[in-house]
């Protein structure tokens, strides 16, 4: 993927299985967020493929990958102003006659039921970021990207994503998750991928390559040692 | 005239601020030696926008003049009182303003807008109020098929006349073969399709014309088009200043005849030593030497014209067909108020049938170049073309062409039905 | 979601309008129903800047083309005022679609410029095709028994013409109010506000801008026919960017983001004029001052003057 002249991503290839957890890490600017927006479809890579359950997906619309299962958060929240919690999951839901029982159920295992009829904007941040993955998961989606979910949240609340995760996605489905806490990504992934400056520096279980001192190095002084 | 460009709106908003402070509505009752209730004489005029440089002339004039009338009779003995309202050089302002004129001001008569679009959205108004319309727009479509309404009667001259008088003096004078510069608008397709007909009836020929976009940023590519070796080049451009200093730069040392009526538009000393070799087609000359009538030279007076043509008060060369178009209208409407016993509103239908029975409107003190007729058919007048060249910084008669030379078919008769 | 107090005082100016015509006399009432047609005209700028997030310099090429297809509507299938209005909308539409569609593979400044090339280029070709438009000098509504539902109904600026355009105008805000509570609605918003998170959610951002700015064409286009009927003439002056800032003006007095801001705005803004002219021939002036204190203290416009009630004030 180039920007220009400027490379962003080179040769990346990451094939992410039914159930698995991938944890993508890396300095900022490796190209972590360029990744998602390839997979998801906002960006059209430069070359390269995208594929979801074995179909070539790269020429698709952001809007057909999504109906095809394919949802996304974003690294900056980003909610509607002025429109409530429970019309944020209808919007997510999409079709009209969608089940209204299966939202408050969700709404009540997210912990977001109190805030159903609140806007967004008066939400904490917390909370706001636990309503863009309820968005995600409302419509059962095959595969979910995850960028910096935990970003700006307290420990508490990090916590509460942590169990989120481990109950309701693992195992279930395909899911790549951003992530810069190393405490999350230990606690969450199957598998940990490494970008560093566009370019694949690592890649394999959570603790092989966390105490890889190439990784390390490529860490030093960054979020990862907190 | 005619015509709207982007480049003149902007402007005008400009001028609209710069202007000064004429109250909108000039109420003039100087009774000597008349007496009973005033004749309202409604003015639609364009006092600011665009088209401000001519409605400069015929403000100057519907003032002026009717304050002599009133010094001298008035209109049946009866004072008479103007009422000028301000188009803003736009359609919708100026529909407007003649609806206040009709309904607020309830005006007996009304001198109407010269820009085309804004006369005719107002001539049908003016219509159905049963109040008389002077029109003094010169596009020829103003008393052609579909626009043409009884209540309405052009004592200025047309596109259609001044080309089909012009080119014929034209082509005997300078030469056979002539170019066309043109605005790509209405005004300027039709002067181009007129001056192609008079050019042709004459016995000459026009090569290619050469059309301008209203919005081109540069003259110069279209100017380059121009055939070099043309005897004269017919420029019916909204622009004409810049036009000629192009044409003169690029080494065009034709003669250039501009459009009827230009000379209103702009003060031709402006062109400076590229004026020389400009002709313009009016309705009347700019020096008093050149129409050689007291009835002129009075008409100056009133005005605070100079015998040179000169205003003084603004220090503008005279606006002549502007001028003469007022004058005129305002001839008409006493001649036939006298001659038809009008008195009121209501007897305006009357005055219309008595109108179309006049043929010849005699030289006198509205009518000071000469007879004017009228052409009962489309209530349009048909008058002398005065075909005007500036040489050595100067603007002075060239030549005449007759009234008879400028008549060209009626698309409609109104006398029927 | 749906802006009560947006209809109420909207519906409330109309009414007020109509009420008073009969008292107002003649001359008023021509005036008022040439402001009706041309809050059309504002409103589709608020749909078409607010909703299809595109700031279209463009409205008056759309509300021009509606008026121009009432004038080729009534001369080709006479005086019914239904066929002409549709044909009006029709055109609308059809202009917005085919502008949209172009300006939605811009960026959002670029679509601006677009916007405004549109209109130039628009205003060019409606100048060299003078056969069609009658050019500078315009095209009279051509003569007709005018009819609606049976009715013969007098056009013109009149009273007849006010109830009309009012009621028109009326129904399409009612019926607006009730869109605007409904899930699609709730969409467009959402794609208005960030269309990439709308597009990651699976809507089709761009098919609901173009959807949204061709209704926004459709009420311009209305908006044209009436004024064609009301004015009985029309020039190209109607389309011309100039006209196109008017109705930015006229929007931006009511309240951009509201629709319900653009009867208000045309009314305070042409009442103004219409009053100022009988004065002052410095009208532009003055009209410029009193838009420069609207931007410093009422930014958003009359609309913007009430209390902020969040979804209210989002509506
Ligand atoms: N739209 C864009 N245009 C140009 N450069 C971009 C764009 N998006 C990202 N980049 C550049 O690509 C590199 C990777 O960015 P990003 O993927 O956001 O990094 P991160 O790993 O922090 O998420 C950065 O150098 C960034 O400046
Ligand atoms: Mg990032």
């Amino acid at each position: 993927m180039s920007f220009g002249a400027f490379r962003a991503l080179n040769d990346v290839s990451l094939d992410v299985g039914h159930g698995e957890i991938r944890a993508i890490i890396g300095p900022n600017g490796a190209g972590k967020t360029t990744f998602v927006n390839i997979v998801s479809g906002i960006f059209k890579p430069t070359s390269g493929r995208v594929t979801l359950e074995g179909r070539d997906i790269t020429t698709l619309s952001p809007q057909r990958r999504a109906r095809l299962g394919l949802a996304r958060t974003f690294q900056i929240t980003s909610l509607f102003k002025g429109m409530t919690v429970s019309e944020h999951l209808q919007l997510a839901v999409r079709d009209a006659d969608a089940d209204g029982e299966t939202r408050r159920e969700l709404l009540e295992q997210m912990g977001l039921a109190t805030f159903a009829d609140r806007e967004v904007d008066t939400l904490s941040h917390g909370d706001q970021r636990i309503l863009e993955m309820a968005m995600a998961m409302v419509l059962k989606p095959k595969f979910l990207l995850l960028d910096e979910p935990t970003a700006g949240m307290s420990i508490a609340e990090t916590d509460r994503m942590i169990r989120l995760i481990i109950e309701r996605l693992r195992g279930r489905i395909g899911v790549i998750i951003i992530e810069h806490d190393m405490n999350v990504v230990t606690q969450t992934s199957d598998k940990v991928t490494v970008l560093a400056a566009g370019a694949v520096a690592a890649s394999g279980l959570p603790q092989d390559v966390l105490r890889d001192p190439h990784v390390k190095e490529i860490y030093l002084g960054s979020a990862a040692n907190h | 005239m005619k015509r709207i460009s982007r480049r003149i709106v902007l402007l005008g908003s400009a001028a609209a601020a710069t202007a000064s402070l004429v109250p909108t509505a000039v109420t003039r009752v100087l009774a000597q030696g008349t007496s009973g209730d005033p004749i309202v004489i409604g003015h639609q005029c364009e006092l600011t926008g665009w088209d401000s440089a001519t409605g400069f002339w015929r403000d100057k004039a519907a003032t002026g003049l009717v304050d002599w009338l009133n010094a001298n009779g008035g209109i049946a003995g009866r004072p008479v009182k103007l009422v000028t309202v301000d188009t803003k050089s736009d359609v919708d302002t100026g529909v407007n303003q003649l609806r206040h004129l009709l309904i607020q001001e309830k005006v007996d008569f009304v001198i109407g807008a010269e820009i085309s679009s804004i006369a005719l959205a107002s001539n049908t108004i003016a219509n159905e109020n049963r109040t008389l319309y002077m029109t003094m727009s010169s596009s020829e479509a103003t008393t052609g098929k579909g626009a043409a309404v009884p209540y309405q009667f052009r004592m200025t001259t047309n596109s259609a006349a001044t080309a089909a008088g012009a080119a014929q003096k034209y082509v005997e004078s300078i030469g056979k073969r002539w170019a066309t510069f043109f605005a790509d608008i209405k005004w300027g397709q039709s002067e181009r399709d007129w001056w192609q007909k008079g050019v042709a009836a004459a016995g000459g020929e026009v090569g290619r014309a050469i059309a301008l976009p209203v919005d081109a940023p540069d003259l110069l590519p279209f100017i380059a088009q121009i055939d070099r070796s043309a005897d004269g080049i017919f420029i019916p451009v909204l622009n004409a200043l810049q036009a000629i200093q192009l044409l003169r730069s690029s080494g065009y040392d034709q003669q250039v005849v501009l459009a009827g009526l230009s000379f209103s538009l702009f003060d031709y000393r402006e062109l400076g030593a590229m004026g020389d070799g400009v002709f313009g087609i009016e309705t009347a000359p700019v020096a008093l030497k050149d129409s050689a009538s007291g009835e002129m030279a009075e008409i100056y007076k009133a005005l605070g014209i100079d015998d040179e043509g000169i205003h003084t008060a603004s220090g503008k060369a005279a606006g002549t067909s502007m001028i003469m178009g007022i004058a005129q209208s305002l001839g008409f409407v006493k001649a036939n108020v006298e001659a038809s016993g009008w008195k009121v509103k209501d007897d305006t239908a009357a005055l219309i049938r008595h109108a179309e029975t006049v043929e010849t409107y005699a030289r006198g003190p509205l009518f000071p170049l000469g007879n004017v007729i009228v052409r009962p058919q489309d209530h349009q007048a048909f008058m002398d073309i005065y075909l005007l060249k500036i040489a050595s910084g100067t603007v002075g008669k060239y030549a005449v062409a007759p009234k008879e030379s400028t008549i060209y078919p009626a698309e409609v008769d109104l006398t029927k039905g | 979601m749906r802006d009560r107090v947006g209809i109420v005082t909207a519906l409330g100016v109309l009414t007020v309008l109509c009420a008073i015509a009969p008292l107002v006399g003649e001359f008023w009432s021509g005036v008022l129903a040439r402001c009706v047609s041309w809050m059309f005209l504002a409103i589709s700028f608020s749909l078409a800047y607010s909703y299809a997030n595109i700031p279209s310099v463009a409205q008056a090429t759309v509300f021009g083309a509606g008026a121009y297809a009432a004038v080729w509507a009534t001369s080709l299938v006479g005086g019914n005022m239904i066929l002409i209005m549709t044909a009006g909308a029709a055109a609308g539409a059809l202009i917005a679609l085919v502008f949209g569609a172009l300006l939605l593979k811009m960026s959002h400044s670029g679509a601006a410029i677009g916007t405004i090339i549109s209109a130039v280029t628009f205003s060019m070709l409606g100048n060299a095709a003078v056969a069609y438009t009658g050019g500078t000098d315009g095209l009279p509504m051509p003569a007709q028994a005018f009819h609606l539902l049976g009715m013969p109904f007098a056009v013109g600026p009149n009273i007849g013409m006010l109830l009309l355009g009012s009621a028109v105008l009326a129904a399409l805000l009612v019926a607006f109010w009730l869109f605007s509570g409904t899930r699609t609605w709730r969409v467009v918003r959402a794609v208005q506000q960030n269309a990439m998170r709308a597009q990651v959610l699976g809507y089709n951002a761009a098919g609901y801008r173009l959807a949204v700015f061709a209704v926004s064409g459709c009420v311009a286009g209305l908006g044209g026919a009436l004024y064609a009927l009301i004015s009985r003439h029309v020039a190209i002056e109607v389309v011309s960017l100039s006209m196109s800032l008017k109705s930015i003006l006229w929007a931006a007095v009511g309240g951009v983001t509201s629709i319900y801001g653009g009867p208000i705005g045309v009314l305070a803004v042409q009442l103004a004029s219409e009053l100022l002219l009988r004065w002052t021939v410095r009208v532009d002036l003055i009209i410029g001052l009193m838009l420069i204190a609207v931007a410093l203290w009422m930014p958003r416009g009359v609309m913007g003057l009430r209390r902020p009630r969040s979804s209210q004030q989002s509506q």
